[in-house]
């Protein structure tokens, strides 16, 4: 379940009075290629997305494959980013593993997708469990999403959060093996979580 | 990028690994104007320095008119650089309160102060005190820094840290008051440590 996993604190020492970024100096940073590697700004942190191992880079495509089926390939993008709220723009910009419009994506020519139209945010979580279960739950919650799901690679589950508020997600609930998850959107639509993740034995 | 989240020697834990600057980096955002006010680099990350408080101020001009005393005009450096040799993953480019150096200031036109060439390093901490006592005093010891003194503003004072070794520093001595501190480089010269903090605020 998603309260046993503990996110730490800030560490006491250095690291409280290290530089926080804003969200214009951030594109700076990118666009005059000082900051070269794949990255999200995190509460004015610039975290580095991690490489992507193969059960993260398989189950991204069983998770990616099945919501195309669902919604269409049109509704569903991977790792680019959305925008969140008005609050936490400023020094936040997110890019969720997968996120599922409420238009399609040509739709979307003048920026990012509003806050309102993601219909459901995913991230694909092994090392970064933390970030996903703390941070990214948090933010995603202010910003109104109404279903977010963390795919926790290890331990083959997905946890379910809904009902959004501005202190985050009120209903968490984590669903494994031959057990169904439901999309709040798409209620008729039901998978077994176990297919969503690579086979057993592929993994270490 | 997992070997560095599985770094355990160093105190900047992460709860989330945060990109790692380094020195060319570091000195790039610098020459762009990216960092407006004072920062240095520890371990990768670009550190906010603290606004200088009436205590710290005061401490910093009297412990700079001792070592001018000391070890002579033209041989103390204020706030500025000095290198600390490039470890992968978390480069440093502190700037020390002080640094009283073995040759004088015309010597270092091109480049910065190293180990070598620093007789003592002093960091005044009144809110920096568990950094200052922390990552930056082993990592101080890493670079051979010989003679390395914390003024820690809350316990009044002088943690001397001598005999650096890959592991921090060997021997950590607390000074408090009634205390004489002499520096290693230069043994006949004394401070006390009450001189360092008056018993009486007049305020």
């Amino acid at each position: 379940m998603p309260a046993a996993v503990a996110v730490l604190d800030e560490p006491l020492d250095l690291g409280k009075d290290r530089i926080r970024w804003t969200r214009t100096r951030y594109h700076q940073l990118i666009d005059m290629d000082i900051v070269t590697e794949r990255t999200e700004l995190l509460d004015g942190d610039i975290i580095p997305k991690m490489p992507q191992n193969p059960p993260h880079r398989i189950t991204l495509y069983f998770v990616s494959a099945w919501l195309e089926t669902v919604f269409g390939r049109a509704f569903v993008q991977q790792q680019q980013s959305v925008e969140l709220s008005d609050e936490d723009s400023e020094i936040n910009e997110p890019e969720p593993d997968i996120s599922v419009l409420a238009k399609p994506i040509p739709s979307y020519q003048s920026g990012n997708p509003p806050p309102d139209e993601i219909v459901l945010a995913v991230e694909i979580s092994d090392t970064t469990i933390h970030k996903d279960v703390g941070k990214k739950a948090r933010l995603y919650s202010r910003a109104g999403f109404p279903e977010y799901w963390i795919a926790d690679v290890n331990k083959r589950q997905i946890i379910v959060h809904r009902e959004p508020t501005d202190n985050g997600y009120t209903s968490i609930v984590s669903y494994s093996g031959e057990e169904e998850i439901v999309l709040l959107a798409k209620p008729e639509a039901k998978i077994a979580v176990s297919a969503l993740f690579p086979a057993d034995d592929a993994q270490d | 990028m997992p070997a560095l989240l599985e770094r355990e020697s160093s105190a900047v834990e992460r709860s989330i690994a945060r990109k790692l600057w380094t020195i060319d980096e570091y000195e790039r955002l610098s020459d762009l104007g990216f960092l407006e006010g004072s920062y240095e680099l520890i371990e990768g990350e670009i550190i906010e320095k603290m606004g200088q408080n009436r205590t710290h101020i005061n401490l910093i001009m009297f412990l700079t008119q001792w070592l001018l005393d000391v070890f002579g005009r033209d041989h103390v450096q204020a706030q500025g650089p000095v290198v600390i040799t490039r470890e992968t993953g978390k480069e440093s480019k502190p700037e020390p309160d002080l640094a009283a150096l073995n040759a004088p200031l015309s010597h270092y036109t091109k480049r910065n102060p190293s180990a070598a060439d620093v007789a003592l390093l002093i960091e005044v901490s009144d809110t920096t005190r568990e950094s200052d006592l922390g990552t930056k005093a082993d990592m101080y010891a890493r670079a051979g820094f010989a003679d390395y003194w914390v003024i820690d503003v809350q316990a009044e004072q002088i943690v001397v840290h001598r005999d650096p070794t890959a592991k921090g520093y060997g021997i950590v001595t607390h000074y408090a008051a009634n205390h004489d501190v002499s520096p290693l480089a230069k043994p006949d010269a004394k401070i006390a440590v009450a001189a360092l903090f008056p018993a009486d605020d007049p305020e």
